[in-house]
């Protein structure tokens, strides 16, 4: 439907935030979508690991429970996807210094193995961007600067 | 950017890591992302396209005059010069790619090869 009323592409955004059977739901929609239609598809998720809800379900022979970001890439891309968003949550116990090393590091391992586009989510409590209503821009720059040169991620 | 500010923190993305979008190449180099080209390939695919360097990609004073030369859009309206769909369209041919909404609309106005007979 998307594909006739003239849409360029197709974002999922906050993928499995009610665990893996929605993340499984996104997997066989992109699947579907990237072999049926010319449209891109954009996978990005709602955190940093696929919760169980259901926590038998597969893919492709891959349980989807407890996946992380870089092991949630693999199966976005043999899906058909085009770009995908991995989420890194943010510990609110912890400094911007911390959290924002820790999400270049996920992002990192993402990015050295991927051959489609990452755009890690870099938002609210998310990316190493401080949970609060009126974000500290020193550290919004500090996290987007170091997403892109140290965790060499394509965009945001 | 002060307090409340809902665009605070795009516009701190903006300054800290971004190509600029319309104001540079930065668009063009998103629609190569989503034919699976990887950051460094979007680019040098974009650079050989508009003949400019890879670093000429994010300089938004080089592109303005780029893409009023190539008739792609540009950040603010110009009389004569294409914007919205025509802007797609143009783009759609200089990179090569298929870009949906342009097709339906050559198919609909019967201007291009997706017109029905």
């Amino acid at each position: 439907m998307f594909a006739e009323t003239g849409a360029d592409a197709i974002n999922y955004d906050t993928v499995a935030s009610t665990g893996d059977a929605e993340f499984l739901a996104t997997l066989r929609a992109t699947r579907t979508i990237s072999s049926e239609t010319d449209m891109p598809v954009e996978v990005s998720m709602a955190a940093e690991m696929v919760l169980g809800f259901h926590g038998e379900l597969e893919y492709e022979g891959t349980r989807l429970a407890g996946l992380w970001p870089h092991q949630q890439m693999k199966l976005v891309e043999r899906a058909g996807a085009a770009i995908f968003g991995p989420v890194v949550n943010n510990n609110s116990k912890k400094s911007c210094a911390w959290n924002v090393a820790r999400a270049a590091t996920f992002v990192k391992a993402c990015t050295a193995e991927a051959t489609i586009p990452i755009h890690p989510n870099v938002g609210n409590g998310v990316g190493g961007v401080p949970m609060f209503e009126v974000s500290p821009l020193d550290m919004v720059s500090r996290a987007s600067a170091a997403m892109i040169e140290i965790g060499k991620a394509d965009g945001l | 950017m002060g307090t409340g500010d809902p665009n605070g923190m795009g516009m701190a993305h903006a300054l800290a890591s971004s190509m600029g979008g319309i104001k540079t190449a930065g668009d063009l180099v998103a629609r190569m992302q989503l034919r699976k080209m990887r950051l460094n390939e979007a680019k040098q695919y974009v650079a050989e396209k508009l003949g400019v360097s890879v670093l000429d990609l994010s300089d938004s004073t080089v592109m303005r005059t780029v893409r009023e030369e190539l008739d792609i859009g540009v950040v603010t309206a110009v009389p004569g010069l294409a914007k919205g769909l025509e802007a797609k369209a143009r783009i759609a041919d200089l990179l090569d790619i298929h870009i949906n909404s342009v097709e339906r609309l050559k198919a609909k106005t019967g201007l291009g090869a997706g017109a029905p007979a």
